[in-house]
């Protein structure tokens, strides 16, 4: 197809359809012309050098959209996969793409089958999808697992030496011999995957200087050496593609640049210290622990305490003990460590001490599916703990929600002086999206404070006292696990009891809670309701659904308790229908509860897995037939 | 703090300001009264109480820089007997609350109230890991070898054969060794004392106080009401005082081989090291509680997400 691939690119251009793309904004130079000459074979001139590429460039593509697609690596645990899915989603956003990823891996750590899929599009994408475009096959198994998500014209890169299969029908089979490619260019075998990388580059139509970058930056501290021969392998698979096989028929075109990837740990993490958490505290537990990894590893930046501590019982009464003095403080878990966590949170709540508590559901109960998805805390969350106590649960929907609502956390914990929960969940907690970068600036809000000795229960017509933190002189602050009346002695007295119930329990009425948003047309027939983190998946099903002329209204609850006053109303008189996370609709029950409506339809999913859009698509046709 | 009662969160360090040194008004005893106590008569509590309250005024800090923290159990119904800043938690878990405020404002002398079934059956796990990590605070057990609030069970601390309501037949369980378990866990001050000697307690939780790192005291504590077997007699025929010109309180397997006297029960500092506590390793000297967030290096961090 060409004549060898420079291996030296001239301005960061390496191909005939790259040097076309720059004649777009530069006049024709004699270095192009002489560049042409030395690489493609091409003699030109200035003159004719637009013409001349044009005619030597192949005239058959790929029936890919390099601008709407999904490419996904899989192989066996312990092989790179998630750092090589990692460079590749970011090599898709500095492409100017906006992606989502997906990633699964059983709780163990070598063998057994990960994968690692990344969706991208020219504008944003809130799911993973079921079809896959470009599928980096790194064993057999990773074919045949795989074989019914590809669709029709996608390409399988594969390496025919290791797999016995016989290609399918209507399926791309790239060969890339990967153990020729790294004799032949004198590689490590251990660079595989960025012969991988550098083949999907060019199947897709990115350029190979972006992923020359990502490599430079991940293997900075390994030396030039160690980036120089990764970047080569990279660019042996590039190569091996552009001269054997048929590509897209454009690069990705530029929708924005400057996107971050975050996960939702990531975004929950910087929400944290964008909200000037001052301590956070752990015991490790997927898929909660990469807040404590990534907040323990940039500690020197914010500069946060972090406590890895002996047990989740512990934790949550380090934080206590944190907040009871007036640190902002933070604790991250799984659902069996939140259920350790249970006397602990309403300890916080009798003592009104503020602190935030996320809980990255999996699948339960018990150990459970450790690696996987499911909603099934919500009552766990609504309930935890025993009495009545003031409840604030947030769930969040997508990264950008993981960082707003840890900010909203921190700020409805102090003012109202209780514990907030945030429910997360394996999916939204571990999945990477693009989204435009956080703002280093955000609404702190700490409540009120008192130097005054006027006990640290003082009373208000608000049922918020004012705080006074220990440390204070001539003030002493008690806080009481035991009901108490405004100093915090111990009060077994009746008319104190229920003045200090309705006060903790008053408090909640300074809270606002938004209405959630309504998508979709209010004459449509169908209303549908999500929570958490399914916002993604329907908001995709929503798209599908309107390709093929189907509307719905759609509202998705992220404020959970206490219950926006108003959700009755928004859900209109319509055929409804509910979709969580769950065997038992958890949160069905709950809405119930809070309103009487029942739904009259539900789809329920709790085998581990993701919801996908098809899918959601599907069940949502069913219902409106 | 600023003077409108709220934290100033763009500042770097607390505005709060912190008195060390003597206090200006001379406090008495009854300074540091607050409710009426409730603990029987006779109960060796009042003895730990008195020594606590002695302590502080001899130490002349000002009480507004100490927290003590309390466990579940008559022990910690102190909370309400001391007005001196407190938080009353949960059974079990008064050291975690204890190393969560310090490590948030390591200026506050932290305290942790408990006892024999607080800390050495609900939540031995804390009490070992806290001493393990040589968290700067200080815990005393009021260990009465029995629970005393839930009115007479066993504790992790009565002798094998301690008939109780939850044994009457007699307790089959060997008991834990508080001293020995402290030290082999690596707590840097471990000492003893008994409620009924206040002047040896005084200077006890002084030298507990003042030491730097995890530092035990525990109190060998007759209960009258449900404890009938380990009364003040049956102590004061077995307590003795280390005698300080020749105890070498370095000495760590001397002070092991003292924890397992089957005849006596040593009072005094058993055992003292120098080593940094949790805290100056992680260099909090400071109080965070008023640091706001560092947008810098929020900005810094956004940058290797793209
Ligand atoms: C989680 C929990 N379990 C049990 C109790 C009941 N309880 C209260 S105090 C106590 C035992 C107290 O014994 P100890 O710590 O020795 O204190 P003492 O009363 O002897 O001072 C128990 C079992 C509780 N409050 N919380
Ligand atoms: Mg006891």
């Amino acid at each position: 197809m060409h004549a060898t691939l420079p291996e030296h690119g001239l301005r960061g251009v390496y191909t005939l359809q790259g040097l076309l793309d720059l004649l777009d904004s530069e006049q024709p130079s004699q270095d192009m012309v002489d560049w042409v000459a030395k690489h493609f074979e091409i003699v030109t001139t200035t003159e004719n050098l637009k013409s001349d590429i044009e005619k030597a460039l192949p005239t058959e593509y790929l029936d890919i959209d390099p601008d709407d697609f999904q490419w996904k690596v899989a192989g066996e645990a312990g092989f790179g996969i998630m750092s090589t899915g990692l460079i590749f989603a970011k090599t898709c956003t500095r492409s100017g793409l906006h992606m989502f990823d997906y990633i699964e891996y059983p709780s163990l750590i070598r063998g057994g089958h990960n994968t690692y899929q990344v969706t991208a599009r020219k504008d944003r994408v809130y799911a993973q999808r079921t079809h896959v475009h470009v599928l980096l096959a790194l064993n057999e198994a990773a074919i045949i697992k795989h074989k019914e998500e590809l669709a029709p014209g996608a390409v399988v890169l594969y390496d025919e030496e290791n797999v016995s299969i016989e290609p399918y029908e209507g399926i791309n089979f790239y060969n890339i011999p990967f153990s020729k490619i790294i004799e032949a260019e004198g590689l490590s075998k251990v660079m595989k995957n960025n012969i991988g990388l550098g083949a999907s580059i060019a199947v897709l139509g990115m350029g190979i200087s972006t992923l020359y970058g990502l490599i430079e930056e991940m293997f900075h501290r390994k030396g030039p050496e160690v980036i120089q021969m990764n970047q080569k392998a990279a660019r042996a698979g590039y190569n091996h593609i552009m001269q054997n096989y048929r590509v897209v028929k454009h690069k990705p075109q530029v929708h924005s640049k400057d996107n971050i990837v975050v996960t939702g740990n990531d975004a929950i993490s910087l929400g944290a210290i964008a909200a000037g958490c001052q301590i956070y505290v752990a015991y490790p537990m997927t898929p909660a622990s990469a807040i404590l990894h990534y907040l323990a590893a940039t500690q020197k930046e914010h500069g946060m305490v972090i406590k890895h501590a002996e047990d989740e019982i512990s934790v949550v009464n380090m934080v206590v003990g944190a907040g009871s003095v007036g640190a902002r403080a933070m604790c991250g878990t799984s659902g069996g460590g939140f259920c350790l966590m249970t006397e602990g949170y309403g300890l916080a709540a009798m003592t009104e001490t503020p602190c935030v508590l996320v809980n990255a559901m999996r699948g339960a109960p018990a150990t459970g599916l450790p690696t996987w998805t499911e909603q099934a805390d919500l009552r766990m969350a609504l309930h935890a703990s025993h009495g009545d106590f003031p409840r604030v649960v947030f769930a969040v929907s997508d990264v950008d929600d993981c960082f707003d609502l840890t900010v909203e956390a921190f700020n409805v914990a102090e003012t109202l002086q209780t514990p907030v929960i945030i429910l997360t969940d394996k999916y939204l907690a571990e999945s990477k999206s693009s989204t435009a970068p956080f703002p280093t600036e955000v609404p702190i809000d700490r409540g009120e404070f008192s130097k005054e000795n006027i006990g640290r229960y003082n009373l208000t017509p608000t049922g918020v006292s004012k705080r006074v933190l220990p440390g204070t002189k001539g003030v002493t602050v008690r806080s009481n696990s035991d009901e108490h009346d405004e100093m915090g002695h111990s009060s077994e007295d009746i008319d104190n009891r229920k003045i200090m119930m309705k006060k903790r329990m008053d408090k909640l009425k300074q809270m606002d809670v938004p209405a959630p948003y309504v998508y979709g047309p209010d004459d449509a027939p169908l209303t549908v309701v999500t929570w958490g983190s399914t916002k993604g998946p329907m908001l995709e099903a929503i798209r599908l659904l309107k390709k093929e002329g189907v509307e719905i209204r759609y509202t998705n609850l992220t404020h959970i308790a206490p219950f926006p006053k108003d959700f009755k109303a928004i859900i209109k008189d319509r055929k409804t229908m509910i979709i969580e996370g769950n065997q038992s609709g958890q949160m069905e029950g709950y809405i119930k509860e809070m309103t009487g409506m029942s739904f009259d339809h539900t789809y329920r999913k709790y085998d581990g897995r993701p919801f996908y859009p098809e899918e959601l698509a599907a069940k949502i046709k069913e219902a409106l037939r | 703090m600023s003077d409108d009662h709220t934290v100033q969160v763009s500042g770097d360090a607390s505005t709060h300001t912190y008195d060390e040194g003597c206090a200006e008004r001379k406090l008495t005893l009854k300074d540091l009264d607050a409710e009426k106590i409730t603990w029987c008569p006779g109960c060796g509590n009042f003895g730990i109480f008195i020594a606590i309250k002695k302590a502080i005024l001899n130490l002349g800090i000002d009480p507004s820089q100490f927290y003590f923290v309390y466990g579940i159990g008559c022990h910690g119904h102190m909370v309400n007997f001391l007005d001196v800043n407190g938080f009353e938690g949960l059974h079990g878990r008064a050291v975690p609350v204890a190393v969560g405020a310090k490590l948030a404002n390591s200026r506050l002398k932290t305290i942790v109230i408990t006892g024999d079934g607080d800390c050495l059956g609900e939540g031995l796990n804390h009490f070992v890991t806290a001493a393990r990590g040589n968290q700067d605070i200080t815990v005393v057990i009021h260990d009465n070898q029995v629970y005393g609030l839930t009115t007479g069970q066993t504790s992790p601390t009565s002798d094998k054969g301690f008939k109780s309501k939850s044994t009457p037949q007699g307790v089959i369980e060997r008991p834990v060794n508080p001293l020995a378990l402290a030290l082999t866990s690596g707590a840097t001050f471990v000492s003893a004392g008994f409620a009924g000697d206040i002047r040896q307690l005084q200077t006890l939780f002084e030298q507990a106080l003042t030491h730097t790192g995890f530092s035990l005291l525990n109190v060998y504590q007759p209960c009258h009401t449900y404890n009938k077997v380990n009364t003040y007699d049956w102590f004061r025929d077995r307590v003795y005082k280390l005698d300080e010109s020749t105890h070498d309180s370095s000495d760590f397997h001397n002070a092991v081989k003292l924890a397992y006297d089957p005849e006596k029960l040593a009072t005094g500092v058993l055992f003292q090291a120098e080593h940094p506590s949790y805290e100056q390793d992680a260099k909090l000297t400071e109080s965070i509680v008023g640091k706001g967030p560092n947008k810098e290096a929020l900005g810094r961090l956004l940058e290797n997400f793209k």
